[in-house]
């Protein structure tokens, strides 16, 4: 086996130039093949990175419904939060209201998306200066209601810690059905964790923004929960399955099930085109295996007298092509990850795309799929030549060789 | 003729032939008919022997030197290499019996050009597994003999003709084999390198080995202890 | 026949110029078609429709079963889409007089602009945009999409270069000894170099209306799926004249520069080099 692993990474600097271009090529397909790998389950592992990060290991959402996909909420939410909070293994259960404000900053009018929790230090979003919401609420007594703003309130409405807005259900007068502008001060700027590129988001105390919507507190768009022993975190879901109707308990696994039944253009898209570069380079492995096996049917009938079963001689010439996919291994990977890093922005400049989230990740599943991709089609192109390679005629090449 | 394969390490005895070719036919289907290359051909080379094969272009020279090396097969008749007939051995035991025991020098040198000169000499000892220190030394040696130690280094691009059928030669006798067939040996070759050439040859079969030598030129089959004379598929 | 139902989402379009559906006492709604098949519904059909999980719900009756006009990026959606009278709709969603969007027909569509504009300027507390401006702000995840579409294509056609040039390299190292033999017997240089061009030309031309003809079967492949699989007339692929030119474009043009290369590799070395001495 050495000796053809020895004849076999030989023969590819027998022409150093034209293995440089094959390589070339197989580099461009298999960084084509990784960046395709990477987008399959990129959306779904960078989703996944940042739930994990932010410390809640379940989620319970309106029944049938992603975190804030549309105007439903849990009946009874903070009912159900606090029944979930008692459960073992629970550190905490938040629940949280998430809806459309209009926002007053001088001049200014700003939809702005408002997160209503129960007081500071829930972890829904991360202060960054400045300070978080009381961890009590704060009650109507005290004055301006207090707000987190995000970054982007701060950088391109100008909004600072210590100013005065004004928060209202509607841009205009207030509507019939209740709900009455708020005046609020900004006590800090927060990390809001899934914003989009040019929204706006505070969080407000969940009291107070009900008073703005008009509406009673006891539903929620979302409750959080934090465990402090998170192997329960199945069992919690199972039992908030079987005793909250109208909701659904995702694990971290299954929130990313649902998301993940949602993304199915890119698990499709990447199908479709991963299989393309590998057909790709399948085909140019076998050409040029075949082609250069042509260049030295001398050699290889040599080979044959000198002793070289057929065997050998099928997988002398099938290392080959796993040795051309082994090189350009370095290659496709370098191209695939400046190639994905530049398709990841572009993917990511489209609209309702969060900031933090990333469509091209490399996982350790995507690089492995990757590897073993590349090295099968390198085996499965040598295959053809190998076999013309074995059924070679030892004493008829030996003499068309002398005649030609 | 058949002959039984000798038991499992019984050594050969000194005076038997190292091949036998009885009544040896070699026919090739063309599109426009069957072309008898070979017509009943006998011979036998004895150990130490320094045969050359003579004849014109196309006499068949070459293809009953293909069936004594085993590369080929008759398509009637028998050849016996030590011991053994060909035509009754699979595949792998023919390359085997060809990696062990023949070493073929070809017109062309068929050296492969991305190994050096050591490494071309040392692959036949690679593929029979032979350790690395060992086959070192052996490859050393060898160069040696043929005076291409200092070239051990450089890859065929970078010999001459004579130079690079001097490894060929190196690389034949890498496993002791007790066969060295030559094919045109100096076909690529000036008169002088050629001669040169066969005096190696002639070395080598006063080792012990049988050399079999094709050539058309009668000058150098002159150096040979034995000529045969070829025409037209037969022996004179 | 009773079916509960838990709205994602619900549409409160007028249905015609203030006719509402009521037929008896019931409210009348209109099904879409995708709907109607997943629920087993049909004209004349009873459902319970709420807008939270925990109620109110409100008894309602089928009319019509209706085909949506989707959007592109609606086709992947599994929602239950319901059409009401409008005052059903906000009656069951407590009586206030709210809506999502108010759409206008204009007596003079070429001032849909000016009218966007000048309801924008009197700050209502709405918005107003032309259904230009819309489709164009729907439009641009699939712009998004497009250039996507369009960065891929660019690394294949590197690709498929790379592997051209290859492919032509190895054809010119056969090409070796018949050009030095040629050379040798008097033909000119830019004869040869001809041939090359004409040889690496027509093999990427060969090639690329190969692929044309492969990527119109796919593309008829992929509309037939996945129309199948959204229920949709929406074209997913579409292969253009102007596409296929392109692609032919491109291709000699690679074609020949590919064969420029090999023949100046050719041509570079003597005649006596390349038929080896």
């Amino acid at each position: 086996m050495a000796s053809l692993v020895f004849l076999a990474l030989r023969g590819l600097l027998r022409s150093p130039a034209r293995t440089a271009l094959v390589l070339a090529g197989l580099s461009v397909t298999g960084a084509l093949l990784l960046d395709m790998s990477m987008l399959a389950g990129g959306l779904q592992a960078s989703l996944g990175a940042v739930l994990s990060r932010l410390g809640f290991a379940v989620r319970v959402v309106p029944r049938g419904t992603l975190p804030f996909s549309g105007d439903v909420e849990i009946p009874d939410g903070v009912a159900l939060a606090r029944a979930i909070a008692a459960r073992p293994g629970v550190a905490a259960a938040i629940p949280v209201v998430g809806t459309n404000l209009y926002v007053r900053a001088g001049t200014r009018l700003v939809p702005s998306f408002a997160l209503g929790v129960p007081g500071g230090g829930s972890g829904a979003y991360a202060v960054l200066w400045g300070r978080d919401l009381p961890p009590g609420g704060s009650s109507p007594e005290s004055g301006p209601v207090p707000v987190v703003v995000n970054r982007l309130m701060e950088t391109l409405d100008g909004v600072r810690v210590g100013e005065t807005l004004l928060l209202a259900r509607s841009a205009g007068p207030a509507p019939a059905a209740g709900g009455a502008p708020e005046v609020a001060r900004v006590v800090g700027v927060g990390d809001f964790f899934f914003d989009l590129a040019a929204q706006r988001s505070l969080a407000i105390d969940l009291r107070d923004l009900r008073r703005i919507q008009g509406r009673p507190v006891g539903g929620a768009s979302l409750i959080l929960v934090r465990m402090s022993d998170p192997a329960r975190a199945e069992e919690l879901v199972r039992w908030i399955d079987a005793h909250a109707e109208g909701a659904d308990a995702l694990s971290i696994r299954g929130f990313l099930a649902r998301a993940g039944s949602r993304l199915t253009y890119f698990t499709q898209f990447s199908l479709i085109l991963g299989t393309t570069s590998l057909l790709v380079s399948f085909l140019l492995i076998t050409a040029i295996v075949t082609l250069s096996l042509g260049e030295r049917l001398g050699e290889i009938a040599v080979l044959r007298a000198v002793g070289m079963t057929r065997r050998r001689i099928a997988a002398l010439v099938l290392l080959e092509g796993v040795a051309l996919s082994l090189a350009s291994l370095p290659g496709a990977f370098s191209l695939g990850l400046l190639i994905g890093r530049d398709l990841d922005a572009l993917l990511r400049s489209a609209p309702a795309v969060p900031e933090n989230l990333h469509f091209f990740t490399l996982t350790p599943m995507a690089a492995l799929r990757t590897v073993l991709l590349v090295l099968g089609t390198g085996t499965l192109a040598g295959v053809y030549p190998g076999w013309v390679a074995a059924r070679l005629g030892v004493a008829a090449t030996l003499h068309g060789e002398v005649l030609t | 003729m058949s002959s039984p394969a000798p038991p499992p390490g019984a050594p050969e005895e000194p005076s038997s032939p190292v091949v036998v070719a009885r009544e040896v036919v070699r026919e090739y289907r063309m599109p426009g008919g069957t072309v008898r290359a070979l017509r009943g051909v006998s011979l036998e080379v004895p150990r130490g022997a320094f045969l050359a094969i003579v004849g014109p272009s196309g006499c068949g020279k070459s293809t009953l030197l293909h069936l004594l090396g085993a590369v080929d097969l008759p398509t009637a008749g028998a050849v016996t290499l030590l011991g053994r007939c060909t035509s009754e051995l699979r595949d792998g035991e023919l390359s085997r019996l060809r990696l062990r025991h023949v070493g073929f020098v070809f017109q062309r040198f068929f050296l492969l050009p991305m190994l050096t000169a050591e490494e071309n000499v040392a692959l036949p000892m690679m593929e029979a597994g032979v350790p690395a220190p060992l086959r070192r030394e052996r490859t050393r040696a060898l160069l040696d003999r043929v005076g291409m130690l200092p070239r051990a280094r450089h890859r065929p691009g970078q010999l001459s003709g004579g130079e690079m059928q001097r490894v060929a030669i190196a690389r034949a006798l890498a496993n002791a084999p007790d066969l060295v067939l030559a094919d045109e040996p100096t076909g690529e070759l000036d008169e002088a390198t050629g001669r040169e050439i066969v005096q190696l040859l002639r070395e080598v079969s006063r080792d012990g080995r049988a050399v079999v030598m094709v050539t058309h030129n009668p000058d150098l089959a002159a150096l040979a202890d034995r000529q045969v004379r070829m025409r037209d598929g037969t022996i004179l | 026949m009773l079916r509960r139902l838990a709205l994602v989402l619900l549409l409160g379009l007028v249905l015609g110029p203030g006719a509402p559906l009521r037929a008896g006492p019931l409210p009348g709604v209109a099904v879409s078609e995708r709907a109607a098949r997943s629920l087993g519904l049909g004209p004349g059909a009873t459902l319970e429709v709420a807008p939270t999980p925990a109620g109110p719900w409100r008894r309602v009756r089928v009319e019509e079963v209706y085909r949506p006009v989707l959007y592109p990026s609606e086709v992947t959606d599994r929602r239950v889409e319901l059409r009401w009278h409008l005052p059903d709709l906000q009656d069951l969603l407590g009586g206030a007089d709210e809506v999502d969007s108010i759409v206008l027909r204009l007596r003079d569509p070429g001032a849909a602009g000016e009218v966007a504009a000048r309801l924008n300027a009197a700050s209502l507390g709405f918005r107003a945009y032309t259904s230009g401006d819309l489709a164009r702000r729907n439009s641009s995840t699939f712009e998004v999409i497009a250039r996507f579409h369009r960065a891929i294509s660019v690394v294949a056609v590197l690709a498929s270069s790379v592997f051209l040039v290859v492919l032509m390299a190895l054809r010119g190292e056969e090409l070796r000894r018949p050009v030095g033999v040629l050379r040798l017997l008097g033909v000119a240089p830019r004869h040869v170099a001809g041939a090359v061009l004409l040889l690496a030309s027509g093999v990427a031309l060969a090639g690329s209306l190969a692929g044309v003809g492969l990527g119109f079967v796919l593309s008829l492949s992929i509309n037939l799926y996945y129309r199948r699989a959204f229920d949709t007339e929406l074209v997913f692929s579409r292969v253009t004249p102007e596409l296929v030119g392109e692609v032919l474009v491109l291709s000699v043009i690679l074609g020949i520069a590919t064969g420029a290369l090999v023949a100046w590799r050719l041509l570079g070395r003597p005649p006596l080099d390349q038929v080896g001495r």
